[in-house]
């Protein structure tokens, strides 16, 4: 046999396999077999002088492959401590809810009712949100659109394209029409950002409001007071919660956060006139509850009663 | 030669070539410790021996080194005969006893076989982006491993008699060139 021919053809091969990318020649079962091997060939040599290098270096200095892996757990550890911040913050964000719940369901008792999973918004067309559904959801047109399960956004006003999208009318879009609401004197925001709200008490004293969008992202409207209640009883201020309380709405809707007063000024009648805000701007939020009730759900297009 | 007594010391060399590799990172200028080795073999063994020496020292280099995660087999079984016939074509032109010649033909036959290894796996990073191979910088910093790989020639040289004995090499005139 000729040897250096045979050195020529296995030199061509190695050029051909060192520049071909590994997905052509992974086929070659061969190659994975003699690294084995030659890894276990090379490691009584190459672990003692391994050994003596890293032992003759010492604590002189860190390693390249050591430099490389610290940077690589320093990667990690920033991830984990990323998720973990998520994984807080979610947490926070769900125990307000169960708290937010549990308030508007001492306040009405018939609040729990059929919802879906938080829905993603689409975009905005025409001052509605487009929100995308499932036809298996079944969501009928005037179900009610919440935010962190309390915070009422809106009514679908539609459901296009098959049932996959649905168009919600935001409480505070021009269109949306008048909307009435109840301020309990106990009830406050935790502050001006915040969309938590403290002391809720069954007791307290409250006024009622009947509200009409603004145009400006806001709700307005009068302060009147409720049949029976003591004419100066209580006084609206900033930063208190409006609730919903409308006989226009499902029984299991009252109560549902309007927002919070943002100003509250006396009319040259004596009247009061509140100015609202939504704690969560219905044209900002990214995802979406709606509730309806079930018997209303199961039959596809048809509204529940309100 | 001594088949034996070569694989044992270029088996010793890899070892060290990994070694340094394993605890100093691959970013770091190491000097090559199996090319002088080639280098050595090549000076003294028969043309065909020594090329086949270096295809297999380097082949087994291949196999035992990746980047990135892939495996890249072929680049340092080439650059292994590169050297190898590098030293085997100017051989007959150096005092093979001189630690000059040792020297000038490590560092020199390391900086061919660097260029031939850099040509290459440059080409497959075209095709495959996952070994992620900065040309310049490799280019750089292997032209500076093939200087620090003087000492390494130097310290084969002092230790000539011994590896010359086991590897069954004896410096009289050979050929300085086989047919291609």
């Amino acid at each position: 046999m000729n040897w250096n021919r045979v050195l020529l053809v296995s030199a061509v091969a190695a050029g051909l396999v060192s520049v071909l990318p590994s997905r052509f020649t992974t086929a070659f079962g061969l190659r994975d077999g003699l690294r084995a091997g030659m890894v276990i060939v090379a490691l009584p040599v190459q672990a003692p002088f391994t050994w003596i290098i890293r032992s003759a270096r010492g604590s002189s200095g860190q390693s390249g492959a050591d430099a490389s892996s610290a940077a690589l757990a320093q990667l990690e550890a920033q991830e984990w401590k990323k998720n973990y911040l998520t994984a807080m913050q979610e947490n926070q964000s769900l125990r307000e809810q169960i708290n937010a719940l549990g308030r508007t369901q001492q306040l009405n008792v018939s609040f729990i009712t059929r919802e879906t999973s938080p829905l993603p918004v689409l975009g905005l067309t025409d001052q509605l949100l487009l929100v995308r559904s499932a036809a298996s959801l079944n969501i009928p047109t005037n179900a009610v659109a919440v935010a962190d399960r309390v915070h009422l956004v809106g009514r679908v006003a539609s459901i296009d394209g098959g049932g996959r999208v649905a168009r919600v009318q935001p409480i505070s879009g021009l269109a949306a029409g008048e909307i009435k609401g109840v301020i309990l004197d106990s009830e406050r925001f935790e502050s001006p950002e915040s969309t938590s709200v403290t002391s809720t008490t069954l007791t307290s004293a409250r006024v009622r409001v009947s509200l009409k969008p603004t145009g400006r992202g806001t709700l307005s409207g009068l302060v009147f007071i409720e049949r029976g209640s003591e004419p100066g009883a209580m006084r609206v201020q900033t930063g208190m919660v409006v609730r919903l309380l409308d006989e226009s709405w499902a029984a299991a809707d009252q109560m549902l956060i309007l927002g919070r007063v943002i100003r509250a000024e006396e009319a040259p009648n004596g009247r009061t006139v509140v100015e609202i805000q939504p704690a969560i701007d219905p044209y900002r939020v990214s995802s979406l509850t709606i509730r309806f009730s079930s018997d209303a759900g199961a039959g596809g297009s048809g509204g529940p009663e309100r | 030669m001594n088949v034996l007594g070569a694989c044992v010391i270029l088996y010793i060399l890899l070892g060290l070539e990994l070694a340094t590799g394993s605890a100093f990172g691959p970013n770091v200028v190491m000097p090559c410790f199996l090319l002088p080795g080639i280098v050595m073999i090549a000076m003294f063994a028969p043309p065909s021996q020594a090329r086949w020496t270096g295809f297999l020292a380097g082949l087994a280099l291949d196999l035992l080194t990746e980047r990135n995660g892939v495996a890249i087999v072929g680049p340092h079984a080439l650059a292994g005969l590169l050297c190898a016939s590098f030293v085997v074509t100017i051989r007959g032109m150096m005092i093979r006893r001189s630690a000059l010649a040792w020297i000038f033909l490590a560092v020199a036959a390391t900086l061919l076989a660097q260029l031939a290894l850099v040509s290459l796996i440059t080409i497959r990073s075209w095709f495959e982006p996952a070994i992620m191979w900065n040309v310049w910088q490799e280019l750089g910093q292997r032209v500076l491993a093939s200087a620090y790989t003087a000492p390494i020639g130097g310290a084969l040289w002092v230790l000539r008699g011994w590896l010359m004995a086991l590897a069954g090499l004896s410096d009289k005139p050979l050929r300085s060139s086989s047919r291609w």
